[in-house]
């Protein structure tokens, strides 16, 4: 008996992430390989050629699971229905521009995309913000959207917690599917706190720490974390374009593990709505640890947090919290 | 002459992962002797050692066994002795294993096929990956969407020098995504390291036609690249490599990789035209509208080039509730646009989709480059048929040797063009057409040939 299709909305559609993103979600990556989808595509009218060339893509393609497409400029189109919402779209940060130029930018954009989401999506609606500065763009857009419940508003951090298992799995040379539970804490910016103190390694002889094994805490402290924190800057180095294909790819563990759960023992990193857990201030997107089960995310709870992290948590915390009042003096 | 000494745990063989391995060097051992046999140049044997090596320290470290490799002085008639560190005879105790791993896998199904191809399904994917096509293709092999969910597989990706830097950031993309299923990345310039080894080469990377430039001068730049990377595929790939040329023009670059790798099996070279074929299929059911996983056997005949010719009359549409099956034809119930627009927009999409997005079509070609490798290797559905650039053996009248477009069907790693369709007038002439094309792409290709010779 063949599931309902679940509409699922990608804003910014014609960009680069959104391309790679696209296909993925067709595939079943994203919520299963027995799910049909509906895909919603949203982009600005100067990128409508290129959003309909996409939409020509996906026909092409032959998607046994896509069951349709609807490619538009109309952001209360684009909404209408949709269980799942990745907000890939924004306004990118150019040249000479202040952070107040892009927050103010960005700000708008969220705050109108919030009301059309809100009146228009699907009661339950699942929301993924991507686009840069994803933690503020979320508050924003949880400020304007206050009929969707607050834990369904969320910003990726999955592809810092990647990473992060990435630089472990190379440092140790083992695969990266025997590494986890890293924890990617607070803002998606440098101030982000890739942590390792809890994470283990798959080895023959059961789970071994992180710690245990590198036996390097200079590293772990020290270039381990700025490795992960400046990933983004090194890919657009060597590429000369943002990192799409893993970001995509995250996206999709992202809303994947949200949906159909964690695996036994494993927990992943999620911007959410913070509750005050590891005296983080309640009332900011911050990216804690979360297990989830029955389409709900969990912050794990009790997990020692030692002087080091601390400040790392609090540093980023207080990023936070400057963006968030800078974003509403742009409102105001 | 090679003898293995295998130095396991405490020496302990009952460990799981000790069994495959054991499993696999008895399976490399009989690839060495394959091998030997087929090569009567020692000097050529020592060489393909050496390059079986970097595989084996990737599977030993995998595994936690540490490998060692041993010319021994004394030769044997028996050809290469496996000899366990206290002098056992290890042959017999592989046998063994492989029967206790029987007797597992009855028990435990996943984990024989977790492991029994792993490392060996390297993929091997040239060149485009600033230009979209590889880049959008990797995350789909690495997520299981080319050789099933839990097939491991090792990537090999190549690409020009200028290339280099960006396809090490490739190669940290895939790291950041963290993809289970990937068990390794090679990127790299060089044809040879790139070619070691691999079970499937997805030849992506071609030179493209610019403005102002002859077909022969197209036809001359690529035939020098189709044939420097058939000896390099020739000499190092796995034994049943599986080939899919896509670059253009996608026909004659397999011939010319055919040509200049012979020891490939001619079956195991085939060029893509699943992305014309998934373009037949979405554009009847855009005019049918129905989903296109209802729309099954369309055929593009001939070469992947404005002679195609997408054919709708045996395409057949499945009702998703009741399984009932219609003839396309009758549903479209419009024999004039089946022959003249349907034609057209199949033709002519490439060009379409560059225009509105000012870049060609990566995203349907990378996954059509999935599809085709899926159903070649896996198998086609019951009932349905795929199109695929395959060697002609005469079928339905065209020549044989030419790489041309057939409906097949697959089945335990084999294509089978599937025999005995009706062809009628239109087509015939179509389907000459488009074989002649191919015929004068093949000359033109040789006399390029000639003139490197």
């Amino acid at each position: 008996m063949a599931k309902e299709p679940a509409r699922v909305l990608v804003t910014g559609a014609a960009g680069q992430i959104g391309y790679a993103l696209v296909p993925m979600i067709a595939r079943g990556v994203m919520l299963g390989a027995d799910q049909p989808v509906i895909l919603h595509m949203l982009d600005i009218p100067p990128a409508a050629e290129a959003l309909n060339g996409v939409k020509m893509e996906l026909v092409d393609a032959a998607f046994p699971l896509l069951k349709g497409v609807v490619a538009t400029t109309d952001v209360v189109e684009a909404c209408t229905g949709v269980n799942v919402a990745v907000m890939v779209g924004g306004f990118p940060r150019k040249e000479g521009m202040e952070r107040k130029d892009v927050m103010s930018k960005n700000v708008s954009i969220y705050k109108s995309q919030a009301s059309a989401l809100e009146k228009h999506a699907a009661p339950n609606c699942k929301v993924l913000v991507v686009a840069n500065p994803a933690n503020t763009n979320a508050l924003i857009l949880k400020e304007f959207a206050p009929s969707i419940p607050e834990k369904n508003i969320t910003c990726l951090t999955r592809l810092d917690h990647n990473r992060a298992l990435g630089q472990i799995s190379e440092r140790l040379n083992i695969q990266v599917s025997h590494v986890k539970n890293a924890i990617i804490w607070g803002n998606h910016s440098s101030t982000q706190y890739p942590d390792v103190n809890h994470a283990t390694v798959k080895t023959p002889s059961g789970e071994k720490p992180v710690r245990e094994l590198v036996k390097d805490d200079g590293w772990l402290n020290g270039e381990f974390i700025s490795t992960v924190q400046q990933r983004g800057a090194a890919i657009i180095k060597a590429r000369k374009l943002s990192s799409a294909l893993s970001a995509a790819s995250s996206a999709c563990d992202h809303i994947r593990d949200w949906v159909l759960g964690t695996p036994e023992g494993n927990w992943v990193s999620m911007g959410v709505y913070s509750d005050g857990s590891y005296n983080v201030p309640a009332g900011l997107m911050y990216s804690f640890p979360v297990t989830c089960s029955g389409g709900e995310w969990k912050i794990v709870q009790g997990l020692h947090v030692d002087e080091f992290s601390r400040k790392k948590l609090d540093l980023t915390a207080a990023e936070l919290t400057e963006e968030k009042a800078l974003a509403y003096s742009c409102l105001s | 002459m090679v003898s293995l000494f295998l130095q396991g745990k405490e020496n302990d063989y009952s460990d799981c992962d000790s069994f495959l391995l054991l499993n696999f060097v008895g399976k490399m051992i009989k690839l060495f002797k394959v091998k030997e046999k087929q090569r009567e140049n020692v000097e050529n044997a020592k060489k393909q050692t050496t390059a079986e090596l970097p595989l084996l320290k990737v599977l030993s470290r995998v595994h936690g066994l540490r490998l060692r490799f041993c010319h021994a002085a004394a030769e044997s008639s028996h050809g290469p002795i496996l000899r366990h560190p206290d002098g056992k005879d290890l042959e017999a105790h592989v046998e063994l294993c492989n029967k206790r791993r029987e007797e597992a896998c009855q028990s435990s199904r996943h984990w024989s096929r977790r492991h029994a191809h792993m490392a060996f399904f390297s993929i091997y994917i040239v060149n485009k990956f600033q230009r979209q096509i590889g880049y959008n293709l990797v995350p789909m092999i690495a997520r299981g969407l080319m050789l099933g969910p839990d097939q491991p597989v090792i990537l090999h990706m190549l690409d020009i020098e200028p290339a280099a830097e960006a396809l090490e950031a490739v190669k940290m993309e895939l790291a950041d995504s963290a993809f289970s299923l990937l068990k390794g990345v090679l990127a790299t310039t060089d044809v040879v390291e790139a070619c070691n080894g691999v079970d499937i080469a997805l030849m992506v990377g071609g030179f493209p036609r610019k403005d102002g430039m002859e077909r022969k001068d197209v036809m001359k730049k690529n035939v020098a690249i189709y044939k420097a990377q058939a000896s390099a595929l020739e000499q190092h790939a796995a034994a049943n490599c599986k080939v899919v040329v896509v670059a253009n023009p996608a026909n004659t670059n397999a011939l010319i990789l055919r040509e200049f790798a012979p020891s490939i099996p001619p079956k195991n070279i085939t060029c893509l035209t699943r992305l014309d074929h998934n373009r037949a299929l979405g554009q009847i059911s855009e005019k049918l509208n129905v989903p296109v996983s209802s729309v099954k056997n369309v055929i593009v005949w001939g070469n992947h080039s404005s002679t195609q010719y997408p054919d709708a009359n045996h395409a057949i549409i499945v009702d998703p509730g009741s399984g009932r099956e219609r003839s396309a034809r009758e549903m479209v119930a419009d024999d004039n646009w089946l022959k003249t627009e349907f034609q057209t927009i199949v033709r002519q999409r490439g060009a379409a989709i560059i225009k509105a997005r000012k870049l060609s079509s990566a995203l349907s070609a990378a996954s059509a480059v999935c599809d085709h490798m899926r159903d070649w290797i896996l198998g086609t559905p019951e009932g349905t048929w795929v199109s695929m650039g395959v060697c002609s053996d005469g079928s339905y009248g065209i020549e044989p040797g030419l790489l041309y477009s057939f409906p097949v069907t697959c089945r335990k790693g084999q294509w089978s063009i599937v025999q005995g369709l009706n062809i009628d007038e239109f087509s015939r002439a179509r389907m000459d057409a488009t074989a002649r094309e191919l015929a004068e792409e093949k000359l033109m290709a040789y006399s390029c040939l000639q003139v490197e010779k």
